[in-house]
């Protein structure tokens, strides 16, 4: 991720704002692999989900592209859409879901039946999904998907800094999560 | 970072790596539902456009409201001004020609608000949350106006804007898309046959009182 537009990017967006729908496709060809890739993790590797939160960016982002000052990549812009939608969809499916299980846990009240211990790989699963928000996402960019902490900044808009100091809390919350396996990278 | 920071850290990547991949995403799949959002938000846009002019006109209702009521109250004002004022829907009897006004503003005012019902979910899931509820505040500051006119002289109309009132108050505090606050307040409108009351008091006519309907 540069810094700002390139030419050919300002150009394509200039072709969007004009109306050019083979632009929006263009423009829409560039990105949607990593918006989509961004949008499944933080979706917790829901493939629906995810589906659902690269659409509401692009819808978003062709709405607001005349808003796009061009003070950073057009990727960045992009990716910062797809934080914001994937954090607020998110909100919701966790709100969603939180309402759900109170039903149920009242439907198989007597019945509820202890499941077997979740593996290393599966808690280490539900370990970055109970993540805060603001840790989760810097773990995911960086650690997953490999973004810098300069480039997390950006899409963030905070502080690189900002973005380590997180990395390392997300980090340390996910090792009290697995401290029961401790033996396996102790050794 | 410790040694065992990073022994962690190490390890924490390994067990990154052997988790599954992100799958291809569909991208025409992606691509036409985008463009079916699109179509259909500018229909919404479009649609909002259209109403843009009633709701000017509805601000335009409630300042005349509000210099009308305001009128009224200070003809109104009870000798003994120690006494509680009564409420305009109370005041003293006017002619037929002197409520027709009002009348008319309520039935104005009732097709707009109808028209805010009917189509405020689907505005909201197309991500138009924020002028619903701008435009559900408009139309609550006009019930609450009319609810203090003489247009709420009548019982049926008087009930039909207090739950009005409840409805709109719901929809102007709306700040997301949220399922199921959505359908708690469709569920409130449903229950109060908001929508049926609206239809029958405006299909009776500005004049219906007037006519001993």
């Amino acid at each position: 991720m540069s810094t700002g537009p390139g030419l050919d990017e300002k150009l394509l967006i200039r072709r969007v704002l004009a109306g050019d729908a083979s632009a929006e496709r263009e423009l829409y060809d560039q990105h949607v692999d990593r918006v989509y890739r961004l949008c499944y993790r933080m979706a917790n590797g829901d493939a629906d989900l995810a589906q659902d939160f690269t659409q509401e960016s692009f819808v978003r982002a062709f709405d607001r592209l005349g808003d796009f000052r061009g003070e950073a990549a057009l990727s960045t812009w992009l990716h910062s859409i797809a934080v914001s939608v994937a954090l607020n969809g998110m909100r919701n499916v966790k709100r969603h879901r939180e309402r759900e299980t109170e039903l149920d846990g009242v439907r198989e009240m007597g019945s509820a039946t202890r499941h077997a211990e979740p593996d290393l790989k599966q808690r280490l699963r539900g370990a970055i999904e109970a993540l805060p928000e603001r840790y989760k996402v810097v773990f995911v960019m960086y650690d997953v998907e490999g973004y810098t902490h300069e480039e997390i900044g950006r899409v963030l808009d905070m502080p690189a800094g900002t973005s380590k100091a997180r990395l390392s809390r997300a980090r340390a919350k996910l090792r009290e999560a697995l401290a029961e396996f401790a033996g396996e990278w102790a050794t | 970072m410790t040694k065992d920071d990073e022994k962690f850290t190490e390890f924490l990547h390994e067990l990154l790596e052997e988790m599954p991949d992100v799958p291809e995403p569909p991208r025409e799949e992606i691509w036409a539902r985008i463009e079916e959002a699109r179509r259909e938000r500018r229909s919404q846009a479009s649609l909002f456009r259209r109403r843009g002019p009633l709701i000017g006109w509805g601000l335009g209702l409630a300042a005349t409201l509000v210099l009308g009521i305001g009128l009224g109250r200070m003809l109104n004002q009870p000798e003994d001004s120690t006494r509680p004022v009564a409420r305009t829907t109370r005041g003293p009897t006017m002619s037929d020609a002197e409520m027709l006004p009002y009348r008319l503003a309520a039935q104005q005012h009732l097709t707009r608000t109808e028209a805010l019902l009917t189509g405020y979910v689907r505005d909201v899931q197309s991500g138009r949350t924020r002028e619903v509820a701008s435009w559900a505040q408009d139309l609550l500051i006009n019930t609450r106006l009319l609810r203090d006119s003489p247009a709420a002289r009548d019982p049926e109309t008087a009930r039909l804007l207090e739950d009005l009132e409840l409805h709109l108050a719901q929809i102007a505090n709306l700040s997301g898309s949220d399922a199921d606050e959505l359908v708690m307040i469709q569920q409130s409108i449903e229950r109060n046959n908001m929508l049926l009351r609206l239809r029958a008091a405006t299909a009776s006519g500005p004049a219906a009182g007037i006519r001993g309907e």
